[in-house]
């Protein structure tokens, strides 16, 4: 499927590079918001409005750090599957739909309810 | 209220996971977890989203990396495998709402000792290399397939990556040298989790305080490890880590039992 080494290459860097920018994001909104004194617990990730209470803006940036995390192997799944569109390589592009499906019923499931 | 220390005490655990992780070829959630229940007293639920998390980090980290050493991960295999693993991280995510905390500290208790058993066993052991044509025997892609759905139903009730099915169904199943068996394990995981972790935020499970600083120390930990795994004497760490995970096996099963 990924026959080109560039490619991969540039997914590799991609996949590195998203990690580390979500994670220190992340890190750097709630050390942030500790030096500032904000009251942290519970606050959990959800689909409602979970960056509302004080200092949004840090929450907000906190909250996209995990979520960039969780984008990067969607990310990396449709690369994958267009690079397969381009190759028309119809088996591989397949098996990357169906695990799409899979990861949108995961989201729509935990959306809606199970 | 959580304070810097808090926050500290998270990225000593990342850091801790990410390195024993990465020394051990885990996704780092095995050790995350414990961490984060025994030690710091977050409720189990919340420290197996957080080990998603975790898990997630190691994988795009490590992943990236042997993408662009180039040749290490069997993307096309790794995507077929994934099918059945991301269903099982989907169906785990979701049975795990219906555990009490205490029920899932007993069966993570039982995983790490399985865990512990399949390190110590294999410390001294080389790596196994087979003919690959047994790749293509009837039997193995179902069983294989079937074992990563386990694997995916553990990630998402653990909130542990599922590298200790994964290695060892892609090196003594299907045939892939070790370390490719490793890359292309540490390439599934994150699918796994991404699906798995869908529950958990359903449930308001994942704690952003407490997964944003864990995230950051497994990546550093991560890091750490893939640099000093050449200057390590790999088996004696093995053996070491493996006692001290059966230790923490005891302990979580221990105190999963007492509040039952």
């Amino acid at each position: 499927m990924v026959d080109s080494e560039n490619f991969a290459r540039k997914l590799g860097t991609a996949m590195l590079a998203g990690s580390f920018l979500g994670a220190f994001l992340s890190l750097l909104a709630v050390s942030a918001l500790v030096v500032l004194g904000a009251d942290l617990t519970p606050w959990p990730l959800g689909f409602d409005a979970w960056w509302q209470g004080n200092h949004a803006w840090l929450r907000f940036v906190a909250g996209t750090g995990i979520l960039l995390l969780v984008a990067i192997p969607i990310l990396m799944l449709i690369s994958v599957a267009s690079r397969a569109l381009r190759a028309r390589n119809w088996e591989n592009l397949m098996v990357v739909a169906g695990l799409l499906t899979i990861l949108a019923l995961a989201f729509v499931l935990a959306r809606f309810g199970w | 209220m959580f304070a810097g220390f808090d926050i500290a005490l998270v990225i000593a655990g990342g850091l801790l996971a990410g390195l024993v992780g990465s020394l051990m070829g885990l996704g780092g959630g095995i050790i995350a977890v414990p961490f984060l229940n025994l030690v710091l007293g977050i409720p189990m639920h919340t420290a197996a989203a957080a080990g998603l998390v975790s898990t997630l980090c190691v994988s795009c980290s490590a992943a990236g990396r042997y993408l662009r050493r180039g040749g290490m991960i069997d993307i096309p295999l790794a995507l077929r495998l994934e099918l059945f693993a991301a269903a099982g991280g989907l169906l785990g995510g979701f049975l795990v709402g219906w555990l009490s905390g205490s029920v899932l500290q007993v069966l993570f208790g039982a995983t790490m000792a399985y865990a512990a058993i399949h390190i110590l066993r294999t410390a001294h052991q080389a790596p196994m290399r087979q003919d690959v044509t047994t790749r293509k025997s009837s039997w193995r892609m179902p069983a294989s397939y079937l074992l990563c759905l386990v694997a995916g139903v553990m990630s998402g009730l653990f909130g542990i990556g599922g590298g200790i099915v994964m290695v060892p169904v892609l090196h003594l199943f299907l045939a892939l040298p070790f370390k490719h068996a490793t890359a292309t394990s540490n390439f599934m995981m994150g699918l796994t989790a991404v699906s798995a972790l869908c529950g958990f935020v359903a449930r308001q499970q994942l704690d952003l305080a407490v997964s944003g600083p864990l995230a950051a120390g497994v990546v550093v930990g991560a890091l750490a490890g893939a640099k000093l795994m050449p200057r390590l004497r790999t088996p004696l760490l093995k053996r070491i880590f493996g006692i001290v995970l059966a230790l923490t096996a005891f302990e979580m099963a221990r105190k999963g039992m007492t509040s039952w």
